[in-house]
């Protein structure tokens, strides 16, 4: 853990600073001036991602510096884009942003290198810009999904229909996000066929990426056959797909365990 | 029945799951081989048999047709993945190449291909030639000259005006002239090198050896002949380049069939040539004593449309599927 010294990483520390008081005055219930706040972040953060494309002459995608910093920029935007889709106006999902985009950005700020590198020529595709931000679209989804599944988990028995509501909306959210999880998951096949000719190569990135999708997949098939008997274990897959999610952008890309094509992600 | 086949499924998807997952632990290479194997092959047979079940069986399916799209995509994708798989053609069409890798220098020519997972050439019916062969860098490269002979072998920077000391046996060498577009003129009956022009690119570098025992020879070394030995000439020498990030590498291919040409394309990552039923691919480069060699990838294109069909077709029924289901949703919690 490090402080780093870059233009992008110091707009980085004011949005985390800017989060934490989002969060003091959205628990003081101080909701508008909490949401202009909102959009100071999102400015800010905006602005490093576009600083930092500038500087590296690519879309700022390419290393977990990038992507986390990326996931920062639509984090906001991406939570209120769905709360407006899906109805949802709990004050756990607005304040489950704030904490998300906390614990995104705290790797880009202190963990991750932001170490510049050139793009090798397998990422110099147009497809490299669509299948990572579609990509981190499902993954913000699905991590918003998983905090309104942790949330319908840990209600009392009493609580049943408040655990029920929760679930509904972890469910409405993993709709959102599996289409874009599984557009990932094409536009990466179509791209590795023109690249390698391989349009699935067996990579421990791929294979990890397949257990997301079949997680999400199985969701779906066993919340239609026994959902409406067991809300909280449709709440665990959720989670459970979210852990496959940070499985596969974090430990494939930062472990040895893994090794393949995608490591230089890292 | 019906629950017996959605609980088939259901169990089916899980444990796919699973592999995928124990996959991911094994790498690429034995990921491959394992789900290529048999038993996985009866189980991606299965998988598709349960698949068509639940498109005829289940009438939830048959009345909304983004989720009959969903399904019948799916059959798609496992179709073609198990018709164009190695395991597929090894079956289906034993003989035809899965993947194969061809390495070329420039102006070669080869009609075969190396398979890598049987270590075995194989013939085409048609050559592959390489007519050129580029490598861009970010930065310009260090260039380093390979000096070999019976005496020894040394490496030095190509710089102008340089002079380097090889051994006591073999003496000095002296970079004489450094040429990016190498020309030779004749003036009065004699060969003049010079500078040509900047558009065209031709490296080259004019060496002095100077023996121990004062002898003096000079010799011209080709970074696109590199390695090679001209007649009379003491040393062999060899162009190398280091310590520069390669932003992109070219393949100028020519596929020539019955000593017609059939297919030309710039192959580089990214942007293969497509011939038959083979896409030919940029894979790699790399360097030896007889210079820079680029090698290409080919590989079976067998049930690729059908697949990316398959990807098209799902796409459309999610994004339908769910989004119907979203803009209900909301339509609901308006009205209420």
């Amino acid at each position: 853990m490090q402080l780093k010294y870059s233009i992008e990483a110091y707009l980085i520390y004011i949005a985390m600073a800017a989060s934490v008081v989002g969060i003091v005055l959205y628990l003081a219930r101080r909701a508008i001036a909490s949401m202009l706040l909102g959009f100071l972040v999102c400015a800010v953060l905006l602005l490093a991602w576009v600083l930092r494309w500038s500087h590296v002459g690519h879309i700022p995608m390419q290393n977990m510096f990038e992507v986390f910093l990326t996931l920062g920029v639509f984090m906001l935007p991406i939570g209120g884009a769905a709360r407006y889709l899906t109805g949802i106006q709990s004050r756990a999902d607005k304040l489950g942003d704030y904490m998300l985009m906390l614990v995104i950005l705290f790797p880009a700020g202190f963990i991750f290198s932001d170490q510049m590198q050139k793009l090798p020529p397998a990422l110099q595709s147009p497809l490299f810009g669509p299948h990572v931000a579609v990509y981190m679209l499902s993954y913000i989804l699905m991590a918003k999904a998983a905090v309104q599944a942790w949330l319908g988990l840990v209600q009392p028995e009493a609580k049943l229909e408040l655990s029920k509501d929760y679930e509904k909306s972890a469910y409405l959210m993993v709709c959102i996000s599996f289409p874009f999880l599984s557009l990932g998951l094409f536009l990466g096949s179509f791209w590795g066929k023109l690249a390698w000719g391989d349009w699935w190569g067996w990579d421990p990135k791929e294979l990890w990426s397949l257990a997301c999708w079949l997680m999400v997949a199985f969701y779906f098939h066993w919340r239609y056959l026994y959902g409406q008997t067991r809300p909280r274990i449709n709440c665990i897959w959720v989670i459970l797909g979210f852990v496959f999610v940070v499985i596969t952008l974090l430990w494939v890309n930062l472990s040895r365990t893994f090794s393949g094509m995608h490591n230089y992600a890292s | 029945m019906k629950t017996v086949v959605y609980n088939l499924g259901l169990a089916c998807i899980a444990v796919l799951c699973l592999l995928s997952i124990f996959g991911a632990f094994l790498g690429a290479e034995k990921a491959q081989a394992f789900f290529n194997s048999i038993p996985l092959a009866v189980f991606w047979v299965l998988l598709l048999a349960l698949l068509a079940a639940a498109v005829v069986a289940f009438k939830s399916i048959q009345s909304q047709p983004m989720l009959f799209l969903m399904h019948l995509s799916c059959i798609f994708i496992l179709f073609g993945g198990l018709w164009g798989s190695q395991a597929g053609l090894m079956w289906f069409s034993p003989g035809k190449v899965y993947k194969g890798y061809i390495k070329l220098y420039p102006g070669q020519k080869a009609n075969q291909v190396y398979i890598e997972s049987e270590d075995r050439m194989v013939n085409l019916d048609f050559e592959v030639g390489l007519q050129d062969f580029q490598i861009h860098y970010y930065d310009k490269p260090l260039t380093l000259l390979c000096i070999q002979s019976d005496l020894g072998s040394w490496e030095f920077p190509a710089a102008k005006g340089t002079e380097y000391s090889l051994s006591e046996q073999a003496g000095r060498m002296r970079v004489l002239e450094a040429f990016d577009n190498l020309k030779i003129r004749m003036e009065n009956g004699k060969p003049i090198a010079s500078e040509g022009p900047a558009t065209q690119s031709n490296p080259a570098w004019l060496l002095e050896f100077i023996a121990p025992d004062g002898q003096v020879t000079q010799q011209f070394v080709f970074e696109k002949l590199s390695g090679h030995m001209m007649s009379g000439y003491k040393f062999r020498v060899s162009v190398h380049k280091r310590g520069a990030m390669a932003k992109d590498y070219i393949s100028d291919v020519i596929l020539i069939k019955d000593d017609q040409p059939v297919a030309r394309k710039k192959i580089e990552v990214n942007h293969p040539l497509y011939y038959a039923d083979y896409g030919f691919y940029q894979s790699s480069y790399g360097e030896d004593e007889s210079g820079t060699y680029s090698v290409l990838q080919m590989v079976s294109h067998r049930g690729v449309q059908t697949v990316f069909a398959g990807y098209l077709l799902l796409t459309i029924g999610l994004f339908g599927h769910f989004g119907l289901k979203i803009i209900r949703q909301r339509t609901r919690r308006s009205a209420a």
